[in-house]
């Protein structure tokens, strides 16, 4: 069971950190992309904050004694979720770097080499 | 036949010159670029002040970043055979001609320069011995090739390797992953015997704090490897 004040403290965690979350979209601290994530885990703490009775349900569902321990449960398959799609993310900005750099490498080549024979021309 | 040899080089001030000097005096007939990865030495003023081809990462990347970047300047620039040397003197150059030779009869897609062959010159400890043997049966039993020096950084690759390695190179720790990655693309593979020298200065990008790092990770590299699906070319 969630008591009274755990109810009242649930609510007001999650409002606060969904107006943090939507506060850093809005000044484009963050991007949307990368920040969905989060906002679903707070829409799905919203509704098991204003709706206790679902975590109830789904506790049941799941075959788990205790609605904390559901909240517990989900809330660490969301941290996973989040994290995993970071390294998702690292991984793809990694590769995009490595190709920067060898191209600006080639492209630095490149310009020293004009630059070079540019010069030779002036001496002539 | 154009050739270029590709120098990776980090913090190499102290070696990359006498590497090239070498190059210049032994080989005729290769191009040679070198590939400073972000060296914190003054590798890049020796560079420039000797007038030596080179590409310029301005970020670390890693040896196999390095010798990528290698590659696609091979490719843009219409080569045929791609040898890689390590900057630190290691590798002796004057093997330069057998290493490529068959290379360009057509003989193998890759040609690489083996210590374990005639098992002359520099051997390496006992331990790296071992973590090698066991990498090139590990290869072995997912292509069913063996390859005997798989860690060595010596060798020369043809257009359709450099195309395929382009593509697809390992960032870190490249040689035993990338024979698997080649045999996966149907390339033929070839160790040609050469005599190493111990490195001239310099610190092995391997120590032994990195090691049980290294065999891990070099090992689940080359099962994935091993997982991909094949592409031939």
């Amino acid at each position: 069971m969630i008591t009274k004040r755990f109810h009242i403290i649930l609510v007001i965690a999650v409002v606060l950190y969904l107006i943090i979350i939507i506060k850093m979209l809005k000044e484009r601290v963050t991007i949307l992309k990368y920040t969905l994530l989060w906002l679903l885990t707070g829409v799905v703490l919203l509704v098991f904050a204003i709706f206790p009775k679902t975590l109830k349900v789904l506790a049941g569902f799941f075959g788990i004694y205790a609605d904390a321990n559901f909240l517990f449960i989900s809330l660490i398959v969301f941290l996973m979720l989040i994290t995993f799609s970071l390294t998702h993310i690292v991984s793809r900005q990694n590769e995009n770097n490595k190709r920067l750099v060898q191209e600006l490498a080639i492209m630095d080549k490149r310009v020293r080499q004009i630059e070079k024979s540019l010069e030779e021309k002036d001496h002539k | 036949m154009r050739r270029l040899i590709i120098i990776p080089a980090y913090n190499e001030q102290n070696n990359i010159l006498s590497v090239i000097r070498n190059i210049q005096s032994f080989c005729q007939g290769y191009d040679f670029l070198v590939v400073n990865d972000c060296s914190k030495d003054r590798t890049v003023q020796v560079l420039v002040e000797n007038s030596i081809p080179f590409l310029d990462l301005k970020v670390n990347l890693g040896i196999g970043g390095a010798v990528q970047a290698g590659y696609k300047y091979a490719l843009e620039n219409g080569y045929d055979v791609a040898i890689q040397i390590d900057g630190d003197g290691q590798h002796d150059v004057s093997f330069l001609d057998e290493l490529v030779a068959p290379i360009e009869e057509g003989i193998s897609d890759i040609s690489i320069g083996s210590r374990y062959i005639n098992k002359e010159g520099f051997q390496s400890s006992v331990l790296r011995r071992a973590g090698i043997t066991f990498l090139s049966i590990l290869i072995k039993i997912v292509t069913g090739n063996r390859i005997y020096d798989v860690t060595s950084g010596f060798r020369a690759i043809n257009r359709k390797m450099i195309e395929c390695f382009v593509n697809d190179y390992p960032q870190d720790y490249p040689e035993p992953e990338s024979l698997v990655t080649a045999y996966k693309h149907g390339a033929t593979i070839q160790e040609i015997p050469v005599i190493m020298r111990e490195r001239q200065g310099g610190i092995s990008s391997i120590n032994a704090r990195r090691s049980a790092y290294y065999m891990t990770k070099v090992s689940l590299a080359i099962l994935l490897a091993s997982m991909r699906k094949r592409k031939m070319i």
